[in-house]
């Protein structure tokens, strides 16, 4: 439980300085170390980070588990590939209007789900992705035609459409990696605000009780659509800056395990931390990069890494690594500390 | 009168649907055994075991090596596939079912997906899939064959939807009538009290996982010959579709899952004909599942969850 | 009590784990190639026979790695190429080194690995791409820089963008091969079927070609994995009607559900099988001849995989044999191209091998002649590039794929087959 006088107290302001300093880090000087196939994939980083966040503000902070959010992420791409064609609305308003109307649809989507919990909201959510991997693939991805589903049939095309429009300043891979860094980390404010006021208590009521919440004249069907809300609205902000950052986006690319490897991911990182969602859009993305590029170890071990991970989150460190790797470090830190005190005895005393 | 009847369903000749009728159930028992499946895993273990398509493949993949590289008995490499699933339910269950048991099904069911993606990366790691080339499980019994209703159905079809039918029925009077039964319900409704009250709990676990996990292996013996191909990518995923006739049957009615999975079969094949939503059928378990769920649901006010995480 | 238990579970699941480690999965790919090399005449590079030594040149590729598919035997071939160039004196005594990284069908991840080859590890050029999705991600992006890709297409992009240049013909051209041959063999109504994901690029060529002779056709996308592929396969016999066409564009793992299911409900001999090139292989022939022996019209993008049609097939036997394990097949094929025409860009350059002279090179690439092609390939400096427009049409037969109708021209109903073929004969490209 926080309130806005709590949030100024120490610690709170020792975290946004790192975080703000890491910001920086992330946004000027990057940039100049990393070449462009690391800037691409740290925008996508950041992407996937705010679908863990959607995640986490539903499963971590109101205790509802959506397994379909890529299919909610793969909607916000297709409105934002669609009105980016359709429309000549500024990128700003293309992001909000992915956002509004991805919103719209996970709260009638959550409406009816309202009344499911654990497991069977996680099935049906699962179920809502399987549903929506179908359709999607019979409709694939709008391409600058007309119609409301704007797909050209390819072979009318003889030249090649232009891929989805960023905003006019930020066409290349660094600015855009930038402009995407900053919609992102808004977008973790929004969410912050949201945690540290009423909604977040609310949610923190709902996830221990619902009947003692209920008692306490908590509105409940408000706020669990409310978390739905604020999770879609994340979202499809997020699916219209992956639609400009991909460019050509196709159905294909979408499948309904992805939102499963997602939830593993957001487990691993840490859904009651915000921090725990950028290391969950560091695994989802930043790994496989590695993994690849990098190192040359094939692909395949990711899943098995990710499927030990979940285990070991669900198992012993339900806070994920977010949570897990400051206390393992406050231990190393001790021992430290201690085989320190211990091989130069503290002047005055016995040795 | 065949006319009049003829003109009920939709509108469209019933004589015109029959053979996608016959066709949906046929394959419906493919949903339906995995379905029955999971469900008895459920009610026995109390947990929702989604790495069970993959589990099922990885058997399947073990019969195949069997079958194409050596020389041994195919009966053997059908028996190994069924008793893998068996034995790695129950190596699984042994080793993470008294962790998670404290859990509430969720936290149970995700450990399985994480077993699930463990068994798929080891899979595609040492099976990869090739580009001129696919795999085979076809098993003696497709080449009988039988014509109902003017379709030909294959004995492996018959022979899934018959087990599906008999594993619902062993096992809904194994679980009521039979001390076992009624323990392992206990069990997987509270594991501590069950303990307190005398119960082997880790004796009936075992059975318990074992048992389920050769209804896994049977599954996916089978499902590779059904499907054609043995592809494990996406037999590890069609465990999604399959939950959809377990969510049909409320995760409990074994009976209810059963005829789940037919109609989720049924209403995929008969979708076939109409060309405007023929493109969209692959949606129909998932659906199916959604509607069943919202209407089972709809009288329900608050959820109490045992435990938060 | 309980550390016992434990143990017993971690030795069955470790019996587990190795039961599955064990089993050598991985090599067992299709059958190998039947026949003897023939003896050599077309060689690697220069074939000196001399291992190269001096600066390597550097070349890189993408190829899609997904559980379920695995186009990398692509980039591997490729790979051997170079490797046996590098053993025949090089490109001008200097090895080419040849990067391979694999992509899990992730735009941000295809975006990124063509950066890293281009901007970080400097390549000249990039050859050997397959993936479902990596010509549409990363054409913009090749533009920019100015480098044409040599690889083989799916997707629409790869042949409608400057970017690509592939040796195959993709699933749209291929079905317009089978379409034409399915026609001319009698078909009077005609159903198609491919993935959804692709139906509207790949079925949209051969829906023009049966328009343009007034054959009715009707479009199946078809959701993978399949599931009920008899349910989908009478409604389309149904339309067919007998003696009708049905023309099925999946591979090898997909394909067999129908193919199996036709055989099941008795009406192999009741249509014309059409089909596009993934099943024209000795693993499928060896699966469902004799009976659908004479009721197939595969347009094969390639020659028959066989060392005897010429030397370049010939060489390609060899370089497998001696430098991977992988059997020979319509993807090995496809990288023994890519990594030909990519070698003789290299060589035809007179200055210093740069990523603009290379690229440069490869668009001035004419009149490539190989036996496992119909007609020459090339790339020219024009909008867009379907080099690989003439097919031949194949058939099983007793248990092998043989060949039914020699190299047949595309119908050029396609505004892009008809502006392709004035511009091969406007600037004499092949």
């Amino acid at each position: 439980m926080s309130s806005l006088s709590e949030l100024l107290d120490r610690g709170t302001v020792v975290r946004a300085a790192v975080a703000v300093t890491l910001l920086a880090i992330a946004i000027f000087v990057l940039p100049h170390i990393a070449g462009s196939d690391w800037i691409t994939t740290f925008t996508s980083v950041a992407i996937y980070s705010v679908v863990a966040l959607g995640f986490g503000i539903l499963y971590g902070r109101a205790g509802m588990i959506s397994l379909g959010q890529v299919a909610l992420l793969t909607i916000g791409c297709w409105i934002g590939t669609r009105l980016a064609y359709a429309t000549g609305l500024p990128f700003p308003l293309l992001l909000l209007a992915a956002g509004a109307i991805t919103c719209a649809i996970g709260v009638l989507v959550g409406l009816p789900a309202l009344r499911l919990s654990g497991i069977y909201l996680a099935l049906i959510t699962l179920m809502f992705a399987g549903a929506t991997t179908v359709v999607l693939s019979v409709t694939d991805f709008p391409n600058g035609g007309g119609g409301f589903k704007g797909r050209a049939a390819t072979g009318a095309l003889t030249t090649s459409t232009p891929p989805v429009r960023r905003p006019s300043w930020a066409e290349g891979d660094v600015a855009y990696y930038r402009y995407t860094v900053i919609v992102c980390v808004l977008l973790f404010l929004i969410a912050l605000v949201h945690i540290a006021s009423k909604p977040g208590r609310a949610w923190a009521s709902i996830r221990e009780s619902e009947p003692a919440a209920l008692a306490a004249g908590v509105n409940i069907t408000l706020y669990k659509l409310w978390a739905f809300a604020l999770a879609s609205f994340l979202t499809g902000v997020a699916g219209c800056l992956l639609a400009a950052q991909v460019g050509v986006p196709r159905a294909i690319t979408f499948q309904t395990q992805d939102s499963l490897t997602l939830a593993a991911t957001a487990l691993i990182g840490g859904i009651f931390s915000l921090w725990g969602a950028i290391v969950a859009g560091v695994f989802n993305q930043l790994l496989p990069f590695l993994f690849q590029a990098q190192w040359g170890v094939n692909p395949n071990f990711l899943l098995i890494i990710f499927g030990v991970g979940l285990l070991q989150v669900l198992l012993t460190a339900p806070g994920g690594l977010a949570d897990q790797f400051p206390k393992d470090m406050m231990n190393l830190a001790r021992l430290i500390v201690r085989g320190v005190r211990k091989l130069v005895p503290v002047k005055g005393t016995a040795s | 009168m065949n006319h009049v009847l003829a003109f009920a369903i939709f509108g469209v000749d019933w004589q015109f649907l029959k053979p996608y009728i016959v066709i949906g159930l046929a394959f419906g028992g493919v949903y339906a055994l995995s379905g029955v499946g999971l469900v008895v895993l459920y009610r026995a273990t109390g947990v929702l075991n989604i790495a069970f398509g993959a589990i099922g493949a990885a058997g399947a993949l073990i019969a195949y090596y069997i079958v194409n590289h050596t020389s041994w008995p195919h009966w053997l490499a059908y028996t190994i596939c069924v008793v893998f699933g068996g034995l790695t339910n129950l190596a699984y269950g042994m080793i993470f079912g008294p962790a998670f048991s404290r859990r509430d099904a969720l936290v149970k069911m995700m450990g399985t997906l994480g077993l699930a993606l463990i068994l798929l990366g080891l899979m595609a790691w040492r099976a990869p899939a090739g580009g001129a080339f696919a795999r085979f499980l076809p098993l003696g019994t497709t080449q009988t064959r039988y014509t109902i209703l003017g379709t030909s159905v294959s004995l492996t079809q018959l022979i899934a939807l018959l087990l599906a039918f008999a594993i619902t029925a062993t096992v809904t009077a194994f679980l009521r009538f039979t001390k076992l039964g009624t323990a392992m319900r206990a069990l997987a409704d509270d594991r501590e009290v069950t303990a307190m009250l005398g119960v082997p709990v880790r004796r009936v676990e075992a059975a318990a996982w074992f048992g389920s996990g050769l209804a896994c292996g049977a599954a996916g013996l089978l499902l590779p010959d059904l499907l054609t191909s043995l592809d494990y990518s996406a037999l590890t995923f069609l465990v999604i579709s399959s939950l959809a006739a377990a969510l049909i049957g409320r995760l409990r009615s074994l009976g209810a899952t059963l005829a789940g999975g037919l109609a989720v079969g049924v209403a995929q094949a008969i979708l076939s004909p109409y060309t405007s939503v023929s493109a969209y059928r692959s949606a129909a378990p998932f659906v199916l599942a959604i509607v069943a769920l919202l209407y089972l649901s709809r009288h329900r006010v608050v959820t109490v969850s045992r435990a938060a995480g | 009590m309980r550390s016992r238990y434990l143990r017993i579970g971690l030795a069955l699941t470790a019996v587990a784990a190795v039961a599955m480690m064990v089993v050598a999965l991985a090599n067992s790919a299709g059958p190998v190639g039947s026949g003897t090399a023939s003896a050599t005449k077309a060689t690697c590079g220069k074939g000196t026979g001399k291992k190269a030594t001096g600066t390597p040149i550097k070349l890189g590729g993408i190829d899609m790695l997904i559980p379920g598919v695995d186009f990398t035997t692509i980039g591997k071939t490729a790979n051997a190429y170079f490797q046996c160039v590098n053993d025949n004196g090089g490109v001008n005594g200097r090895p080419i080194k040849y990067t391979l990284y694999t992509e899990q069908l992730n735009p941000a991840q295809e975006a990124a690995l063509a950066r890293k080859l281009i901007t970080s590890d400097k390549v000249v050029g990039v050859v050997g791409n397959t993936s479902f999705a990596e010509c549409g991600t990363n054409w913009k992006y090749y533009k920019s820089k100015g480098y044409v890709v040599i690889g083989a297409g799916v997707q629409a992009e790869c042949y409608s963008t400057p970017s690509f240049a592939e040796v195959n013909s993709g699933p749209r051209y291929s079905n317009v091969g089978a379409a034409q041959a399915l026609i001319k063999a009698g078909a009077k109504k005609l159903a198609i079927a491919s993935p959804d994901t692709i139906s509207a690029y790949a079925d949209g060529g051969p829906a023009l070609v049966a328009k343009s002779h007034n054959i009715p056709v009707k479009i199946f996308p078809t959701h993978l994995p399949v599931t009920d592929a008899t349910s989908q396969l009478l409604q389309m016999y149904q339309f067919a009607g007998d003696g009708g066409g049905i023309l099925i564009d999946f591979t090898p793992d997909t394909a067999p559900a129908f193919m199996k299911a036709a055989e099941a409900q008795g009406i192999v001999d009741k249509v014309l099988w059409g089909s596009s090139t993934p099943i024209a292989n000795t693993f499928m022939s060896g699966q469902f001849s004799p009976t659908f022996d004479g009721h197939l019209w595969i347009d094969n993008e390639f020659s028959n995989v066989d060392p005897k049609v010429g030397p370049d097939s010939a060489l390609m036997f060899q370089i497998l044999q001696k430098y991977t394990k992988i059997a020979p097949q319509a993807f090995a094929q496809m990288g023994f191209l890519d990594a030909k025409f990519a070698v003789n860009a290299l060589l035809s350059i007179k200055g210093p091998i740069t990523a603009k002279s290379y690229n440069a090179a490869v668009r001035n690439l004419k009149n490539q002649k190989s036996d496992i092609l119909c007609k020459p390939f090339y790339v020219g400096n024009i909008p867009y590039h379907i080099p690989n427009n003439t097919n031949i049409i194949v058939d099983y037969k007793d248990k092998n794929v043989v060949v039914r109708t020699g190299c047949t021209d595309f119908q050029a109903v396609d505004k892009a087959i008809a502006q392709t073929r004035k511009w091969e004969k406007q600037f004499k490209l092949n």
